[in-house]
């Protein structure tokens, strides 16, 4: 059982595996907070079996009433981000803010965004005042809107949060994968 | 390790001239009350120590005042300042395996762990770190740089702009004690506040030296995230690596939309099958979904130990057993499938495999 897990996981699992399990303490405030291995079986385990009385809940709701608007997708994926962030024990920032925001955070992003482009596409930006952010600065925002919760970070805390998000996503895209293939293989048995 | 060995041995130095003229002025501070010698104070040290040293000790605040000291007695000097601050832990590092674990925990862990651990694991050998030369400073490096962070979190107003001084005067000695190891500067992100090493000939001016402390917190998180994003570790440079990890993430949430609207999609199904898979019993309900029911029924139960995790494990199992077993009753099929489901990485593969293998039976 392990061995075919560690062959799997093998090349990308193994840089991991050096800094997953330190486990960083805080002093008084998250200097570089507890990272959870997302990586580990028992994770996934836990995130999946989660993922699996959410989704049931949600769709359960969604079910008797035929929806009408097919809003169900997003649903789903907003209670996928809930439960990652619930997994994660909300020790990192993205985490705290994915569960405090019950808010569409989607929507109000749109707007966001919206609101923003149509700003800048007024002011107006000579070539010299456009050379003032740097290029990394740039990139570090658009990450920093990625990211959620990670707008106004500093950059070393906003990579490592990005670190953390970035494996806890995979491991939502792993868990959820599975989940799709087991019921649309069950699906397709029992219809047949 | 052993670079990060050299590098606490020979940037130890400057550090502790650094830190001598403050230590000094606590010791002085530390020894003019009564010392309890039960709380580990100076005195307790001064105790421990051989006479001469001990006179040393005593001695040395002024000569450390006057002169840039060689380290020893400076690592002396600070002894009894670790000692009160440890209230009472007579711990000093002085193997060379401890120096390894401060290295590691200070480059990885918090900023309270390395004194942690040095109190905790060092044995309390007074006599071996007394005895040091002005070369031998491998002990005491790792006691400064270790026990300093403690210290220094509770100290560190005060102490951040003293330092920031005598770093600046103190760059003529530097130079000297640096041409031990002239390694990279790479400790300076571990501790709580800025304690970076001086290279030779680079400025040690304190905006630089915060400079170079954030550039090495940056560059140390940029490696593991490049370790992280595949793909990352041919491409040099911030702005590309950053481009990479904003495609990756991306890319993630993309995935997760559209995983997220497949199982929308598959919605009827999954009242269906996850409330039947996850029962306690399933032996009933189980019947609705799959066919041949009697032979995965016992399997399940044999392996359920009460423990509700194994029933949903049994849960992903028992969707892919159930079609091998209605096709070839091949009780050696049943570990593929429980391997492939257990690791999700090769969970895509099995599973088209195994859909596969339905629609061939069916």
């Amino acid at each position: 059982m392990s061995s075919l897990q560690s062959n799997a996981d093998s090349t990308n699992s193994e840089p991991l595996q050096r800094s997953n399990p330190k486990k960083r303490r805080k002093i008084g405030h998250t200097n570089s907070p507890t990272l959870v291995p997302w990586r580990s079986d028992t994770q996934q385990r836990i995130y999946s079996s989660k993922l699996a009385h959410a989704l049931r809940h949600v769709l359960r709701r969604n079910h008797p009433p035929p929806p009408a608007k097919s809003n169900t997708g997003r649903e789903v994926r907003e209670t996928a981000d809930r439960v990652l962030a619930a997994t994660a024990k909300g020790r990192t920032r993205w985490s705290r803010a994915i569960l405090a925001s019950p808010l569409n955070r989607w929507k109000l992003r749109r707007m966001h965004k919206k609101v923003r482009k149509a700003a800048t596409g007024l002011a107006k930006r000579s070539p010299e005042t456009r050379r003032r952010l740097p290029v990394v600065q740039k990139k570090a925002r658009v990450l920093g809107r990625l990211v959620p919760g990670c707008r106004k970070l500093s950059f070393p805390n906003l990579l490592e949060e990005a670190t953390d998000y970035i494996s806890a996503l995979e491991m939502q895209v792993r868990a959820m994968t599975a989940l799709t293939e087991l019921l649309t293989g069950g699906t397709s048995h029992a219809s047949a | 390790m052993e670079q990060a060995t050299g590098v606490l041995r020979g940037s130890a130095h400057d550090d502790v001239v650094l830190e001598s003229i403050q230590f000094n002025e606590e010791i002085r501070g530390i020894m003019a009350p009564a010392p309890a010698p039960e709380n580990g104070s100076s005195f307790t040290a001064l105790l421990e120590l051989p006479p001469t040293q001990a006179v040393e000790l005593l001695h040395s605040p002024d000569c450390a005042a006057a002169a840039r000291e060689p380290p020893c007695h400076v690592n002396t000097n600070q002894k009894p300042y670790l000692l009160d601050s440890y209230g009472g832990n007579l711990t000093f590092p002085s193997n060379a395996a401890l120096i390894e674990r401060a290295a590691k925990f200070s480059v990885f862990a918090g900023e309270n762990s390395p004194p942690e651990d040095a109190a905790r694991l060092a044995p309390t050998s007074l006599s071996g770190a007394v005895k040091n030369e002005p070369q031998e400073t491998d002990s005491n490096p790792c006691s400064t740089q270790g026990c300093v962070s403690d210290p220094a979190v509770e100290t560190k107003n005060e102490r951040t702009p003293k330092r920031k001084e005598r770093e600046k005067k103190g760059k003529g000695s530097l130079k000297k004690s640096k041409g031990i190891a002239d390694e990279s500067s790479g400790d300076g992100e571990k501790l709580p506040y800025v304690h970076v090493r001086v290279r030779r000939g680079q400025a040690t001016d304190s905006h630089s030296l915060a400079e170079r402390a954030r550039r090495e917190k940056i560059n140390a998180r940029m490696k593991l995230l490049q370790e992280l994003v595949p793909g990352c570790n041919k491409i040099s440079g911030t702005a590309l690596v950053l481009d990479e990890i904003i495609n990756h993430v991306q890319s993630l949430q993309r995935q997760v939309e559209f995983l997220s609207m497949k199982l929308a999609a598959v919605n009827p199904r999954i009242d269906f099958s996850l409330d039947s898979l996850l029962a306690t019993d399933g032996s009933s309900v189980m019947d609705s979904n799959l066919t041949s029911m009697a032979t995965p029924v016992m399997w399940p139960e044999n392996l359920a130990d009460g423990n509700r995790q194994h029933y949903q494990q049994q849960w992903q199992f028992d969707a892919f057993h159930q079609p091998l077993w209605g096709r070839e009753e091949a009780n050696h099929n049943f570990m593929t499938p429980e391997h492939s489901l257990l690791s999700y990485d090769s969970s895509a593969n099995s599973a088209s495999l195994h859909s596969n293998q339905l629609k061939m039976e069916l």
